[in-house]
């Protein structure tokens, strides 16, 4: 009999069922009564930072952009395009690459345990032919082109290039026009055998759906190759120093107001899980204090012309970088990064405004709260948590408990100098 | 779900709609002045939109005002305009979460500030702060000179542009930056004034709340005295096309954006408006669509291809992004799949698709707040129904037939493409 562990979020007051499959399958589900849409994920711990691994006793390293091509793939049908298979149930599909994952989902209003079926059915197997893979070429690289159109993608990937050094984070996720031309059957084949396992993987459901059944439905659809197979042995990620490869990096486009994104590295060595989340949400609550909307350095770097409304910061983790990030347009990014970093020191001495401190818990709380009325926001979240190895409503109980002190120490820590790069995207200066 | 709904008229140029929703952890008013879009008021509506937001009489600077915000667990203000077919809106809004975490109600200090935002600006010497009018006037300069950035967008709204030349549909939803520059505070203060007082307002709540407590909040905030409201013209669906246009423009682009505007000649009114909407999602409105299947999965020519219906307008166009050289033959294959629509080259497989896509669209739009607000909106704005289901019973009554012969009316007005530099 399988059965169901429950947990309850008093703050959002959310329940979160769950439960490991023998293969190691872990199952989650996400009861919203009352929504007419429901939504599955069912996704793989494998994304653009696992380039290189263990594979026949040899380690190997794909080209770039792998996983990425991969996902294209598994949409390959023999029989029927698999967009098809859910516009005909009148659901929608899609998936994702990021770095350390995946994921395909799919929502719909009606027959949801048929889409399910479909789901599962056509990410357990894939189906190559060199034909089919020359053929997704032109589409990848005219999905990589239209990026590259993008300033607002090229200031913060170029960001990342800057900061990181030997980090698989300064790759794109999808690779260059090259090393997608490079990929073959074989290797994708490898890639799929290699990580699309059960115990590498994770299945997220939430809707208005009863429980009951639903993980004898799911089991009923794994099939004994999906079973059968075991992760490869994923090569542990290059250490990353703490300073910058590059302090500043420029693109080129016509935008009327530069761009900018300034990065400082960070490190994600913490004793515990626990100690990882409450350290971000401190750290994201004393950045929204000091330099958010309702800050002095917000009002008066307005006023002064050098923000505008599109300026914002957060800090961004997973399980092997950290960063924290400011961004926006200004006219002047050169100067915003110097006001910004003599304000980081003020703080770093005279320490946290502890009033704005809980001001900020309580939107965050509400925020939080307000966030759950979409069933979509709160699965997906609970997905990209997970691919962190972090659980979402644990997250969300550590909004509550952090401390100004714990923030404040890593920022310490972290935030110096050498540390700090600065991404701008603005007009080619004219030659005089 | 909607559990319940409520209109009332609480002045007599303000209609009330209550909704109630029990699965919402939030509640959202908003506060909807109708205008008509033209070149002048949609400048300056963008422009009063983004002083009233900045503070008023009694939060006096947006840092005051975002500690309130942030005091009253992150209740959130909106504070836009929108281009709705050929009608243009100011929004005001505010949503707050509902939850016996929070210990307290915020309905009546959300109500009392949309109210205070609307009605109690900041001012001095009888016009907007000089300092807030003057930093505002050079920021929505800089965001409506950042449409470039995004060149997908930037592209379909020039194609549109052109294609409408002589209509109010090319009016950017934000106005026009060298009539931005003669706008004086004075003016702006008169035209604020102006829309206050003449203006078909309406407000929508959406939550979890008792609809006696609500309406007697709103009526007390929101009872302006009785005035001529302004005449919003409907849009003009029915314009004659001399020739095919064909535009191109040079911009620094890695890949080429075309876009494709079509006239469907047919309103929301009219018999063929359902089969009209049909027929765009079989020929490129959703993944399966003939456009998906054969510029990319097919051809492997781009990446995203699409088509979108402006409803109100009766506007259709296709967006792709393709390479520079692959221009003749893209345009060619569109054109061979809209012929494959014309002769009826769909099954009614294809059919049942394009119809559940529509229909699991409508009735999803009751798990989103403020997609709901706005859909709720226009539809008592336009006068049309508000039952998503009797929409759904429509569309499942078209036929085959009835969406060739829609299609026969589509005309192609203009072909604009996003070139590189170079080219």
């Amino acid at each position: 009999m399988m059965k169901w562990e429950i947990t309850t979020d008093q703050v959002l007051e959310e329940q979160v069922y769950k439960h490991t499959h023998v293969s190691g399958l872990e199952i989650y589900f996400i009861p919203k009564p009352g929504f007419t849409k429901k939504y599955a994920y069912f996704g793989t711990r494998y994304g653009s930072f696992n380039n290189c691994f263990e594979h026949d006793g040899q380690e190997i390293c794909m080209p770039k952009g792998i996983a990425h091509f991969l996902e294209h793939k598994i949409f390959e049908d023999p029989e029927r395009n698999i967009f098809d298979k859910f516009a005909a149930l009148g659901a929608s599909v899609n998936a994702y690459t990021s770095f350390n994952a995946t994921v395909y989902h799919f929502s719909t209003v009606d027959q949801f345990d048929e889409g399910l079926a479909e789901l599962l059915r056509f990410v357990q197997r894939v189906n190559l032919t060199e034909e089919n893979v020359e053929k997704e070429k032109g589409i990848i690289v005219q999905e990589l082109k239209s990026y590259e159109d993008d300033p607002e993608y090229v200031v913060f990937f170029n960001l990342l290039k800057a900061m990181y050094e030997a980090h698989p984070l300064r790759d794109d996720i999808g690779g260059d026009e090259a090393s997608v031309r490079e990929i073959t059957k074989a290797q994708l084949e490898a890639c799929y055998e290699s990580f699309y396992a059960p115990e590498n993987m994770v299945l997220i459901i939430s809707g208005d759906i009863d429980p009951d059944q639903l993980l004898e439905r799911v089991e009923a659809e794994l099939t004994e190759n999906y079973l059968s197979r075991k992760t490869a042995h994923k090569k542990p990620l290059p250490v990353e120093p703490l300073k910058v490869a590059n302090q500043y990096v420029e693109g080129n486009f016509d935008v009327p107001v530069p761009l900018f994104e300034i990065g400082v590295k960070g490190h994600n060595r913490f004793e515990s899980d626990k100690a990882l989340m409450r350290t971000a949400i401190s750290v994201k609550t004393i950045l929204d204090t000091h330099f958010g909307k309702g800050s002095n350095f917000y009002k008066e770097m307005y006023d002064e012309g050098l923000i505008n409304s599109s300026f914002g910061m957060d800090y961004t983790f997973g399980d092997s970088y950290a960063y924290y990030v400011f961004g926006g347009e200004s006219v002047n990014p050169e100067a915003v990064r110097e006001r910004l970093v003599k304000a980081v020191g003020e703080l770093l001495e005279t320490g946290v405004d502890t009033e704005g401190f809980e001001r900020i818990r309580k939107k965050m709380i509400g925020r939080l709260i307000s966030s759950a009325n979409s069933v979509q926001y709160l699965s997906s979240a609970y997905v990209s948590y997970f691919m962190k190895g972090l659980d979402l409503f644990e997250y969300i109980r550590s909004v509550s408990e952090t401390t100004p002190e714990e923030g404040l120490a890593y920022m310490k820590d972290t935030f110096k100098e050498d540390h700090i790069a600065m991404s701008v995207v603005r007009q080619e200066a004219k030659a005089e | 779900m909607i559990d319940a709904l409520r209109t009332s008229r609480i002045a007599p140029q303000v209609d009330l709609h209550l909704i109630k929703s029990k699965k919402f952890k939030t509640d959202l008013i908003s506060l909807y002045l109708l205008r008509p879009l033209t070149m002048e008021e949609a400048t300056l509506n963008a422009l009063l939109t983004r002083i009233l937001d900045r503070g008023t009489a009694n939060y006096p600077d947006a840092q005051v005002l975002n500690r309130y915000l942030d005091d009253h667990y992150g209740m959130a203000l909106v504070s836009d305009v929108s281009k709705v077919g050929e009608r243009h809106q100011i929004q005001l809004k505010v949503q707050f979460p509902r939850s016996p975490i929070i210990g307290k109600n915020l309905m009546a200090d959300g109500v009392a500030l949309l109210s205070e935002m609307t009605y109690n600006p900041l001012t001095a010497d009888g016009k907007f702060q000089d300092s807030i009018f003057e930093m505002e006037k050079r920021q929505l300069k800089q965001e409506i000179e950042s449409r470039i950035n995004d060149k997908t967008t930037y592209a379909v709204d020039r194609c549109l542009e052109l294609m409408c030349d002589t209509e109010p549909y090319r009016f950017y939803a934000y106005g026009d930056v060298d009539y931005l520059e003669t706008v004086t505070n004075e003016q702006l203060f008169e035209h604020y004034q102006q829309v206050i007082a003449h203006s078909k307002m309406d407000v929508v709540a959406i939550g979890d709340f008792d609809f006696d407590e609500v309406e007697g909040l709103i009526k007390e905030y929101f009872s302006p005295a009785l005035n001529e409201v302004i005449p919003v013209p409907e849009e003009r669906v029915h314009v004659p096309i001399e020739s095919l246009r064909v535009v191109s423009e040079p911009m620094n682009v890695q890949q080429g954006k075309l876009v494709i505007g079509y006239r469907t000649y047919t309103d929301r009114k009219d018999p063929a408006y359902y089969p009209m909407q049909l027929f765009c999602a079989i020929f490129g409105g959703m993944p399966s669509s003939k456009l998906f299947m054969n510029l990319r999965e097919k051809e492997s020519l781009c990446y995203f291809i699409g088509t979108k219906i402006d409803k109100l307008k009766g506007i259709m166009y296709v967006v792709s992004g393709i390479d520079f050289d692959k221009y003749d033959q893209a345009n060619q294959l569109i054109d061979v799949e809209f012929e494959q629509m014309l002769a009826g080259n769909f099954s009614e497989e294809d059919i049942d698709m394009a119809r559940k896509s529509i229909v699991s669209s409508l009735r999803a739009i009751s798990d989103y707040p403020n997609s709901f607000s706005n859909f709720y909106y226009n539809q008592t704005m336009l006068e049309d129904p508000v039952d998503v289901e009797h929409y759904v019973r429509l569309f499942e009554s078209v036929t085959k037939e009835q969406i060739v012969e829609a299609g026969k009316r589509i005309q192609k007005d203009l072909i604009y493409f996003l070139k590189g530099s170079e080219a």
